[in-house]
């Protein structure tokens, strides 16, 4: 059966079973090797966070099928877009021609500078996703507390409670500031998942305080983990900072 | 033909126009469920 993300969202809420994901064997993984191996003569997988799926290990599992083949096995240690970041910079780096090895590197650069945060609109999500416990659910439910959650190490972390959407948007523009460490933004999407209107708050707050043009801001369906640990109402941005010294052309930057 | 290719399990996030010509293969997540979300879907990547 499948359902589109809009209708998935829209069902979230009237679940009783927390949905979860199920990873793709080793076996799934060695069939596409074989599948790239037509096009490519070498491989640079980039999963989704170790910390939060077992999918890492399956691409581990799988390349060990292929000795002597060249390929490198990456822990996004993020989900979503900020996982999809360093996807795309590599693949603009392998299209460009660049060497396995520099791909490779070009791959942990943006790594290292990929971030997501995002606001839910309840901490239900978080509740049924085990990631608060049932006595913070409860006192933050009668506050209506809004989460403010971000990918930090690897793992879905609560860095943020408040009170208000404008208050959570402030939060999200500290946070940015902070991970970002002086460095520019270079490529931005931001997450909306049934949350127009913090989506445009955001927009605004974001082009305003980092000098992006609102139409540099892309927009995104959130991933589904996102979506199953905080629910519809959600919204926060998705984005990697400028690596100095990146080859033109690999990395959009203005 | 590209010399390195990447692969991933979840580029469906990224809005589509930035993967386009891309050598990017991938391999969706399943989102489990007994009551919604069973199957295979490329629109369910995480």
């Amino acid at each position: 059966m499948e359902i589109s993300l809009d209708e998935f969202y829209r069902r979230l809420p009237g679940l009783r079973e927390f949905p979860t994901t199920s990873r793709p064997s080793p076996e799934d993984y060695i069939s596409l090797y074989k599948k790239a191996f037509e096009q490519a003569d070498s491989l640079v997988v980039i999963t989704i966070s170790a910390g939060i799926s077992a999918t890492y290990e399956g691409a581990v599992v799988a390349a060990r099928e292929f000795p002597g083949k060249q390929i490198e096995v990456i822990d996004s240690a993020q989900l979503g877009v900020a996982h999809g970041w360093q996807v795309v910079v590599a693949a603009r780096a392998a299209k460009a021609r660049l060497s396995f090895k520099e791909v490779v590197e070009v791959a942990n650069l943006v790594k290292e500078r990929s971030h997501v945060c995002f606001m839910a609109d309840t901490l239900d999500y978080l509740y049924k996703g085990g990631r608060i416990t049932g006595v913070a659910h409860l006192v933050g439910s009668m506050l209506k507390i809004k989460p403010v959650v971000a990918m930090e190490e690897g793992k879905l972390k609560l860095v943020g409670k408040v009170l208000a959407r404008r208050l959570g948007i402030e939060e999200i523009i500290a946070w940015m500031e902070r991970v970002l460490c002086g460095e520019k933004i270079a490529e931005i999407s931001l997450i909306n998942m049934l949350a127009s209107e913090l989506t445009a708050g955001l927009r605004e707050a974001i082009s305003l305080h980092f000098r992006i043009p609102r139409e540099k801001i892309l927009d995104d369906t959130a991933s589904v983990i996102i979506g199953a640990h905080c629910g519809p109402g959600t919204s926060g941005p998705n984005f990697y900072s400028a690596v100095p010294g990146f080859p033109e052309g690999i990395v959009k930057f203005d | 033909m590209s010399k390195v290719a990447v692969i991933t399990d979840s580029t469906s996030r990224i809005p589509e126009k930035l993967t386009e010509g891309l050598p990017i293969f991938t391999l969706p997540l399943i989102v489990t469920g007994r009551e919604a979300l069973q199957g295979r879907s490329g629109d369910l990547a995480g």
